[in-house]
C-alpha cells in the first residue's frame, strides 16, 4: 500500500459515520462495527476532512492552530493518518 | 425499510401486535399482545427451514445469525431454525420435533419480534422498557444485572411496562418514540422471588425451561402505546447511586448497548449510532448502581425523574 505523503488527498471512507459530543469525536466504521473515539489534534483533522483534503492541506490547518514546529506537526499528522487509513477510517483518493 | 405486507391468507386465525408490527399466524402463539384482524406485516407459519448456517451459536446469546438488508436466518442453542424473508413479509419457524408451541412462542416474542423490529428500520437497544408519566425510561445492563427484575419491580408498583429485553425506537418524527414489545417478564426463579416473595406463584414459560413469566396484561401493568424517550438508565459497579454520563463516554455507553450488533448490517449499526447520538444529546442517560436492590431501584429511578421534570 503506497506511503502517505504531503501530495496524498485522503478522505474519510465512504459509509462511516461520526458524531461530535463535547470536545470529542466518536467514530463508526460500520463494516467491522468498531467504534472509534478522537480527542485533541485529531478532533481539528477530522472536522477538516469534511471534504477531500491533501495531507499538507491538514498540515497547514494544524499549523495555524497549534504552536508546533513543522517537522513535529507532520509526524504527529501522518502517525494519525497512517492510524486511520488502516482501521479503514479515511481511504486515499489521490496518490501523487 | 420499506416493503408490501403479506398477503393474509385463509391459515391467519390469530392477530398480534409487537414493536408496531402486526403479525398474524395459522395457530395460537402466547406471549404475544393480541389485535384485530388486518392486513399483517408478517404471517407466521411453522414449516420446515435450512438448520444450516455457517459459525457456532454464540455463548453471549445462545443463538447464531445470518443477516443481511432483507433476509434473517437464526439457529438457537436447542436446534430451532427461524427464516425471516422481509420481502415477501414471511417468517418460518421450525420447532424441534418434540417441542411445543410455547418453546417456539418464546423465541417468536423475543429475539425474533425484535429482529423483525430491526428490518422495519427501528433502532434496537438491550434493555427492559418501564413507564413514568407518560415517559418510556430504558433499562440497560449486562446479562443478568436484573433488568427484567426491575422492570417487574416497577409492574409491583403498579407502573407501567413496555419490554422486558428489547427496547425499540421509532426515530422518523420528531421526537424518539419507544415501541412496546409483549406482555410478558421472563423471570428467573430467584428474580421472581427478590420482587413477590418464595410464594410468587409465577407460571413456568414451558416446563422444561426455568424460566418464570409475569402476565402484564393480566396485572393491567402492561403499555401496548409508543412513549416518548424520557431517560436511559445503565446499570452498573462501582457507582454512589447515581451519576449522569455526558459526552462521548455517554454516547459509547449507549451503542455498547445495541442489540445484537454483530449480527447487523452495516446500514443498521449507522441508523443505531445516529439514534444513539440524538439520545446522547437529547435525554437524560445515567449509570445506576446496580448493588441497588429492584425496589431502590425502581424508588431512585422515580425519584430522579421527578426531579429532572420539577
Amino acid at each position: 500500500m503506497a506511503e502517505l505523503t504531503l501530495e496524498t488527498v485522503v478522505q474519510i471512507s465512504d459509509g462511516v459515520v461520526s458524531a461530535t459530543v463535547a470536545d470529542e469525536i466518536v467514530i463508526l466504521e460500520p463494516d467491522s462495527a468498531k467504534y472509534y473515539g478522537v480527542e485533541g489534534a485529531g478532533v481539528e483533522i477530522w472536522e477538516m476532512l469534511g471534504e477531500p483534503r491533501s495531507v499538507r492541506e491538514l498540515r497547514d490547518g494544524l499549523l495555524e492552530i497549534y504552536d508546533v514546529t513543522e517537522e513535529r506537526c507532520e509526524r504527529d499528522l501522518f502517525g494519525i493518518l497512517e492510524g486511520m487509513k488502516d482501521d479503514g477510517l479515511i481511504e486515499v483518493l489521490e496518490s501523487r | 425499510m420499506t416493503a408490501t405486507p403479506g398477503t393474509v391468507g385463509p391459515e391467519a386465525r390469530f392477530h398480534y401486535v409487537a414493536y408496531g408490527l402486526e403479525l398474524a399466524s395459522e395457530v395460537e402463539i402466547p406471549g404475544l399482545r393480541n389485535c384485530d384482524a388486518s392486513v399483517p406485516s408478517y404471517m407466521i407459519q411453522f414449516r420446515p427451514v435450512s438448520r444450516s448456517l455457517d459459525g457456532p451459536a454464540t455463548p453471549e446469546t445462545g443463538f447464531a445469525v445470518r443477516h443481511d438488508a432483507t433476509r434473517c436466518r437464526i439457529r438457537f442453542a436447542d436446534g430451532t431454525a427461524v427464516d425471516i424473508d422481509a420481502l415477501e413479509r414471511i417468517v418460518s419457524i421450525e420447532p424441534l420435533e418434540d417441542a411445543t408451541i410455547e418453546d417456539a412462542a418464546g423465541y417468536l416474542a423475543g429475539p425474533v419480534a425484535a429482529i423483525l423490529a430491526r428490518l422495519e428500520g427501528h433502532a434496537c437497544f438491550h434493555g427492559a422498557v418501564v413507564v413514568i408519566d407518560e415517559e418510556a425510561h430504558v433499562l440497560c445492563g449486562p446479562s443478568e444485572s436484573g433488568k427484567s427484575t426491575t422492570a417487574a419491580a416497577f409492574a409491583r408498583e403498579k407502573l407501567d411496562v413496555m419490554s422486558d429485553d428489547v427496547c425499540a425506537i421509532d426515530a422518523s418524527g420528531n421526537d424518539l418514540q419507544v415501541l412496546s414489545a409483549t406482555p410478558r417478564i421472563q423471570l428467573w426463579p430467584d428474580g421472581a422471588a427478590m420482587v413477590y416473595g418464595r410464594d410468587h406463584g409465577l407460571p413456568a414459560i414451558s416446563p422444561p425451561w426455568p424460566k418464570l413469566y409475569l402476565d402484564l396484561q393480566e396485572t393491567r401493568r402492561f403499555r401496548a402505546e409508543p412513549a416518548r424517550l424520557g431517560g436511559v438508565w445503565i446499570f452498573a459497579p462501582g457507582i454512589d447511586t447515581v451519576q449522569p454520563l455526558t459526552g462521548a463516554s455517554c454516547l459509547t455507553s449507549l451503542v455498547a448497548h445495541a442489540y445484537l450488533p454483530v449480527y447487523s448490517t452495516p446500514d443498521m449499526r449507522r441508523h443505531t449510532f445516529e439514534v444513539a447520538t440524538t439520545i446522547s444529546r437529547t435525554t437524560p442517560v445515567r449509570l445506576l448502581s446496580s448493588s441497588l436492590d429492584p425496589g431502590g431501584r425502581v424508588e431512585t429511578i422515580v425519584r430522579e425523574h421527578r426531579k429532572e421534570r420539577g
